[in-house]
């Protein structure tokens, strides 16, 4: 039976997540989870999405196998695959098509792609492909089925498609170094997911779908097979080219191919708009943190195997090819900070448990490195942390409590939301900013407030803005009626109603609302798409201005024909190039 | 065409801001229509009227007429259930708070129908709920909207019943407690007790009430299930009415605004 407001699978109460572990002395506070700039220097883990759908196809045995492999010697026409998940089916299909180098944008707004794809339920039939062979090359501009769960585009990498076709159909496989700056020959644009444009509905993907209930599952392995093709793809025009001289790219090599992503502001109001979503996100890995800081038992092998997994990291990073200044500097510090700390741990005998180490990282290190320090010990423990795989879904609904006393509310909100109260937005730029949706594909975007048009279709992200409003209203009304209630509130000021629900069910998390003035001159909109894309599992974070980002997915994952064993199931995390 | 659930409370919240409605108000207003709809209450085609006529045009606060520690009367103002039941659900929850059943009366409310989700809200809270009105050329049709809390979800169910000769307009129903003290009066009750609920709703209901018609909890369900699941068919026309309202809340794009969103 299909719940009536799940908007995601349910997890556990959270009572369940925290047995164990006292709130207030083993988990991080809110105040430091929920910073912006904290968020933005979140890193993938083990229970990032990607992570978990890999280690879910490779339990449950998924057979992916290509049905039609339709493209011409210059790799344009469209492949369709059949995937067993269980006793579920799905399809993958993918076009591809001629695309100038001069129409190749990453943006929203583009209009034509190397690829378009999509990842429906069932197996596809012929009248069906060719309806998907219209409607999925339009993108947004088509109208979908209810039997498609993602669609998606990609474009080739200017920088290594050719190059990897050319290598390959000589004979050679392609310099390694080259895959260490751009890892990967494709990068996707765009992941709808979510009932967009007449897809399936998130709850019917819950109902029906028992292999993409997670959040994100469904999109996450569209790009997964969309790494593969690219691959295949690259190999066929290889092969096209030279027959007699191609070759097929070292499994090594290709193991190391991931799949691009360009990821812009569309992502950041997701995390404004899905709160206790994303306070769910949260608290699991906090709580996966707090169980192997408080229970991970601290013993020679485990310190080795932390020391050599740091040494993992330093060699990732120094693989990490990145043009943003501040990005750099911020690599250049973690390699620092992480060979530091590798020094620290040798033969330390202070460290008896790991408690000695989380109080010394905040001391000691900056952001990066804690986070991924963390990353780190939660991956030394599986047995304590697993068991929360399938907990980072969550059912939403704002809930208003309309009985509680208003003198409570104001309490509530001088208690969690004070970081909201402590800004002046009289000074100008507190209010710098604001978000709106373009006419242009609904693209969000960022404007200056005080110099261009728009204000007035605001998008409703600035929580802050819209607490300390809603808090001088509660005041201003408990003066005339001190004995007031939150219902006789809101009959009275009826537009603080979604404000109020906000601030009421986010005060019963232990991580509320992110803590952030979106409006303000000076807040970096790439920090909320890196905490999003951290979740995701994205590696190699590449910033291209503070509004876009580009990253890699499934970079050292297993390849498909390796979901039969658990070779390569987990060691995937900060991935190396191969030697050689 | 059909829509999904998703894409259709975005168009309409959209939609509704478009029309001026403050951010607790549209994505109240969204998710009403929406719902209604998809539970097989027609939520579209009430939203298709509305949508002609001013009430989703006038934003004045409602008025609270009357209030005691278990009822209150509302002035809905002749807006749509979309602005002006607000909080009166709300309202009706606090006062079963403090009594068996709590009372809410909103007079000069128009589509009525649309209150279904608030009640659905209720439930969620395991809230026993009702909603009535009366309706009809000649306000003859009684329409009963309940929501029981159940196991897993809430259980609700609509019927309309023709009362003959009973009732004069304006006045109260001769014998029980429905009252018709004003035109296009709704009448919302909420009980934390189901059996007090019941119990008070067949006290409520006309002698001579007929029914005419009824949607039980599994035809309500079968219908969301198979909104949820095939989509949402939603009339051409009024998807590109909503469309159009949707499109006031786009900024218009210029060189400067692209360069909002990238290099």
């Amino acid at each position: 039976m299909i719940r009536m407001n799940s908007q995601a699978a349910p997890g556990p109460a959270t009572a369940e997540l925290l047995d164990g572990l006292d709130i207030n002395a083993d988990l991080r506070p809110a105040a430091e989870v929920m910073d912006l700039n904290r968020l933005g220097s979140l890193q993938p883990f083990r229970h990032s999405f990607m992570r978990i759908l890999v280690r879910q196809m490779v339990r449950d045995q998924w057979q992916v196998r290509c049905n039609q492999f339709e493209l011409d010697d210059r790799g344009y026409g469209f492949a369709v695959y059949t995937i067993e998940a269980k006793a579920e089916i799905y399809s993958f299909v993918v076009f591809a098509a001629f695309l100038q180098d001069e129409n190749r944008n990453d943006r929203v707004i583009a209009e034509q792609w190397d690829l378009t794809m999509a990842l429906l339920r069932g197996p596809v039939k012929d009248n069906q492909l060719q309806r998907l062979r219209e409607a999925v090359p339009l993108q947004e501009a088509a109208r979908m089925t209810k039997d498609m769960l993602v669609l998606s585009r990609a474009n080739r990498s200017k920088r290594m498609f050719d190059y990897v076709v050319d290598s390959l159909a000589s004979g050679v496989q392609p310099e390694i170094n080259r895959f260490k700056e751009v890892g990967y020959l494709c990068r996707t644009t765009a992941v709808y997911g979510s009932g967009k444009f007449g897809m399936a509905d998130w709850g019917a993907v819950q109902h029906q779908c028992q292999s993409f209930a997670g959040p994100f599952a469904a999109e996450m392995f569209c790009c997964f097979m969309l790494r593969h093709f690219s691959v295949e793809q690259a190999q066929h025009i290889a092969r096209c080219k030279a027959p007699t001289t191609a070759v097929n790219l070292d499994s090594d090599i290709r193991r190391y191919v991931g799949i691009g992503n360009a990821t812009g502001l569309g992502m950041a109001p997701f995390l404004i708009k899905h709160p206790q979503l994303i306070a769910r996100w949260l608290l699991v890995r906090e709580v996966a943190i707090a169980r192997v800081v408080k229970m991970g038992e601290v013993t020679p092998d485990r310190l080795l195997e932390l020391q050599a997994m740091m040494k993992k990291v330093i060699q990732h990073t120094r693989e990490t090819t990145v043009e943003d200044a501040k990005q750099a500097e911020r690599n250049s510090q973690v390699i620092v900070d992480l060979e530091n700390l590798t020094e620290l741990l040798r033969g330390n005998p202070a460290l008896e448990d790991w408690q000695w180490l989380k109080k010394r990282l905040p001391e000691q290190y900056c952001q990066d490195t804690i986070e991924i320090v963390y990353s780190l010990l939660i991956e030394l423990y599986p047995d304590l942390v697993d068991f929360m795989e399938n907990d980072l879904g969550v059912e939403e609904n704002l809930q208003l409590r309309p009985e509680i006393a208003l003198d409570e509310l104001k309490q509530t909100i001088e208690t969690d939301y004070n970081w909201s109260l402590a800004i002046d937005f009289n000074q100008p730029e507190r209010q710098h900013v604001f978000w709106y949706r373009s006419e242009e594909k609904m693209e969000p975007r960022l404007g200056e407030r005080y110099r261009e048009a728009g204000a007035d279709k605001e998008l409703p992200v600035q929580i802050a803005m819209a607490v300390k409003a809603c808090y001088e209203r509660v005041c201003s009304h408990l003066i005339r009626y001190p004995n007031s209630d939150v219902i006789h509130f809101l009959l009275e000021h009826s537009d603080q109603t979604s404000i109020v629900k906000r601030i009421q069910t986010m005060s019963q998390l232990v991580y509320g609302d992110i803590q952030a003035n979106l409006a303000d001159q000076q807040m970096q909109p790439i920090h909320l798409l890196r905490a999003k894309l951290s979740f995701f599992g994205v590696s190699k974070f590449d910033p291209k201005s503070r509004l876009w980002v580009r990253n890699t997915m499934f970079q050292g994952a297993p390849l498909l024909n390796e979901l039969d064993s658990d070779r390569h199931l987990d060691e995937w995390y900060f991935p190396l190039a191969p030697e050689g | 065409m059909k829509v999904s659930r998703n894409e259709l409370i975005e168009l309409l919240k959209l939609a509704f801001e478009g029309l001026g409605f403050d951010q607790g108000d549209y994505e109240n207003a969204a998710k009403l229509v929406t719902y209604a709809e998809m539970w097989g209450l027609g939520g579209l085609e009430v939203l298709a009227r509305a949508l002609v006529g001013p009430s989703l045009r006038q934003h004045q606060p409602v008025q609270v007429l009357q209030e005691d520690h278990h009822s209150a009367v509302i002035d809905g103002q002749d807006l749509s259930s979309l602005l002006c039941l607000r909080s009166a659900a709300d309202l009706a929850y606090v006062k079963c708070l403090s009594s068996p059943v709590g009372k809410v009366m909103i007079t000069r409310c128009q589509h009525r129908l649309l209150v279904f989700q608030l009640l659905i809200s209720l439930g969620l809270r395991w809230v026993a709920c009702s909603a009535s009105w009366w309706a009809g050329p000649e306000d003859d049709f009684l329409h009963v909207l309940n929501v029981f809390p159940g196991e897993r979800n809430p259980l609700p169910e609509y019927s309309i019943y023709r009362v003959k000769g009973e009732k004069v307009k304006g006045d109260k129903v001769k014998g029980n407690k429905i009252g018709l003290t004003s035109t296009r009066q709704l009448d919302i009750y909420s009980a934390q007790s189901s059996q007090a609920m019941s119990a008070y709703l067949l006290e409520l209901l006309p002698p001579s009430a007929d029914l005419i018609k009824t949607l039980n909890s599994g035809d309500m369900l079968a219908n969301y299930e198979t909104s949820l699941v095939d989509g949402i068919g939603v009339d051409d026309a009024l998807w590109s009415k909503l469309v159009s309202l949707a499109a006031e809340m786009l900024v218009p794009s210029s060189d400067q605004s692209r360069s909002g969103a990238g290099d």
